[in-house]
């Protein structure tokens, strides 16, 4: 009896030793830097089934800040307050299929945006409409995504739907408004080859944003700008045409190949094309610009993970291609504008460069990066340019380490370096407004400078076994320097509960 | 037997993955890059008298960007300018000589506008701009 005693405890004793090294398996899956080398494979669907070694359920509150001294990119602002309650979850139905979700709304505010009067300023970029006064904005944003991702026999599947809402306001004038909506369907499929999964994925995307600006102050009807890039604007349908719509489409293509564990080598090929038309309400939906944005990125890599240690080196490249097309209106006919001629007038050449290397031993992860980046912007007519091009180097430390029975903490600290190494500015000063200048001068002023970066964070993770939920508290503080003497600061906040 | 099943599901694989490249690869946008047309504006005086010297400055604002090119270059009733593809306002304003029917011999004051004129066609562009005397 006593021996038989003694066998259970020692099994008992067994499984309680595997269950406490999956759950810090587990919970490293999620937290740890080396999901760095899985990020993009994980662009797939269908290599989502393999994304998590458990399912896990996560509410979370979180607030981000962001405050410059000075803007360093006057369109985007000064920074932003953006507190969201979100939920994300990752559901094992059976061992060879997965659902996973999320939820998020934010609602928020930017500061002191000027010379831009558009949501995602990001993807539209330069073909938005825009005024010198600017200010504070309101943001609003609703985030539904889901997916589900099979196995079957050496055939992986998936695909994934997501969708965005957003609103951006500002309630004195100029009181813009845009309201987006953004849907993304993506499907994918891999099948193992070897110790190879071999993938690839398609997305397609459909945009839609209506922004308007209006002014309810009797002296403050001034005119909006069409801008098309680099200062310029359609002088022709500025003014009083403030009310414009925009139309996207898209779609992408990835290929990837990634090692079924977590040795050996990996790579990640993908293109997207999306365009953007802006469209003028006031005009019978006239088309004023379209943009023609052109992504590709690639990656390379090997990695090897070994017990306690691992170990990823990569190479990646990424060029990112802006060309605005102006559409050259005729005369009217009745309420219809024919379109004489697309010309190209703006264009964006983006390249950036980098090889990285993670070294994880134990609790430590470490990872260094650098490269170079480049950029490039030019407008055909009067000939205008800007330029800039930098060297950076980045290193991340993290440490990740059980404390005690029930706490788990999580360091991590950044540090990096972007340094101007050439710039370029070519600008018919003469033919420009005193505003635009000054708009022109401050963008380049940031672009040529600079940059010192220092980040710092702790996240806590507090489970006890008694417990059905984990708790969860993350603070991280990012600061900026730049070599113009302003600085921006970042602090992020996040509380939730995992189970 | 599995291997040569791999193999051909690779091949497969590899074919549609090509495939799509092409595809996406060959929607790229093409770069309307040819911005300039060469255009010649010619004054029109009709039929009963022939242009034969003009001494004018021609405006011409591109109605898109409100750009204004100016020239004073005529070479006969014609002047020749590159411009960026587009729609434009002319006004041309100065003095010219002509003789008529009769073959006398004129000098005199005139003015040419006009609120719209497409200038759009990659290489050449003309247009035909009537005169009218201000004397």
């Amino acid at each position: 009896m006593e021996k038989k005693l003694h066998i259970i405890l020692l099994l008992l004793c067994q499984f309680l030793m595997i269950e406490a090294a999956t759950l810090d398996s587990v919970y490293t899956d999620r937290n740890s830097l080396w999901r760095y080398t899985r990020i993009e494979a994980l662009q797939n669907p269908a290599m989502m089934t393999r994304a998590y070694l458990k399912s896990y359920t996560e509410l979370s509150v979180q607030c981000d800040y962001r405050k410059q001294s000075d803007a360093f990119c006057l369109e985007q602002g000064t920074g932003f307050l953006m507190p969201e309650i979100s939920a994300h979850s990752y559901v094992r139905l059976t061992p060879s299929s997965v659902v996973w979700g999320e939820a998020a709304y934010a609602n928020g505010k930017c500061f002191d945006k000027v010379y831009n009067n558009v949501a995602d300023m990001e993807l539209l970029y330069p073909d938005v409409i825009a005024d010198s006064i600017g200010g504070d904005t309101k943001r609003e944003r609703y985030l539904f995504s889901g997916g589900y991702a099979a196995e079957n026999g050496p055939w992986l599947i998936g695909g994934e739907l997501k969708f965005r809402a957003e609103q951006e306001y500002r309630t004195y004038d100029p009181r813009m408004r845009s309201i987006v909506s953004d849907l993304t369907l993506k499907a994918g499929m891999a099948r193992m080859v070897g110790k190879y999964r071999l993938g690839g994925h398609a997305e397609g995307n459909i945009y839609r944003q209506t922004a308007d600006v209006d002014f309810y102050g009797e002296t403050n009807g001034m005119g909006e700008l069409q801008m098309t890039g680099l200062g310029t604007s359609y002088v022709r349908f500025s003014g009083s045409n403030r009310d414009i719509f925009y139309e996207g489409k898209g779609g992408a293509i990835g290929v990837d190949v990634t090692p079924d564990e977590e040795s050996g080598w990996f790579g990640h090929l993908r293109h997207a094309l999306h365009q953007y038309e802006r469209l003028s309400d006031e005009y019978n939906a006239m088309p004023l610009t379209t943009l023609y944005r052109q992504q590709t990125s690639i990656t390379v890599g090997w990695k090897r993970k070994t017990g306690n240690r691992d170990q990823a080196y990569l190479l990646h490249a990424s060029y990112d291609k802006r060309a605005s097309d102006e559409h050259v209106v005729g005369s009217a006919s009745g309420q219809d504008y024919p379109i004489l001629t697309d010309l190209t007038m703006y264009k964006q050449h983006r390249w950036d460069v980098y090889a990285a290397a993670l070294y994880g031993c134990d609790s430590w992860h470490l990872l260094a990066r650098t490269g170079l980046l480049s950029h490039r912007q030019s407008y055909a007519y009067e000939e205008r340019k800007m330029e800039y091009a930098r060297l950076y180097g980045e290193l991340t430390v993290q440490w990740l380490k059980p404390v005690g029975k029930d706490l788990t903490l999580n360091l991590h600290a950044a540090g990096g370096y972007a340094g101007n190494i050439s710039s370029k500015i070519l600008m018919p000063y003469a033919n420009m407004t005193p505003s635009i200048t000054d708009y022109i001068n401050h963008s380049y002023q940031y672009q040529k400078a600079s940059y010192t970066q220092a980040e710092l964070g702790i996240k806590a993770d507090y489970q006890p076994t008694k417990w059905p939920v984990g708790v969860f508290g993350q603070l991280a503080t990012r600061w900026q320097f730049c070599s113009e003497s302003e600085h921006e600061g970042n602090l992020h906040l996040t509380l939730g509960i995992i189970f | 037997m599995s291997n040569e099943i791999q193999c051909k599901d690779m091949k497969k694989i590899l074919s549609i993955v090509m495939l799509l490249m092409a595809v996406v690869l060959s929607a790229c946008h093409q770069d309307n890059d040819d911005y300039m047309t060469q255009a010649t504006i010619s004054l029109d005086g009709g039929d009963t008298l022939k242009i034969e010297q003009v001494q004018a400055m021609a405006h011409l604002t591109n109605l898109n960007s409100r750009h204004v090119t100016s020239t004073a270059d005529f070479v006969g009733s014609k002047v020749q300018i590159e411009l960026l593809r587009g729609a434009y306002q002319a006004h041309v304003e100065g003095i010219l000589s002509y003789t008529d029917l009769q073959g006398k011999r004129y000098v005199r004051s005139f003015r040419a506008v006009s609120d719209y004129i497409e200038l759009v066609n990659s290489g050449m562009s003309e247009v035909k701009l009537s005169i009218i005397f201000l004397d």
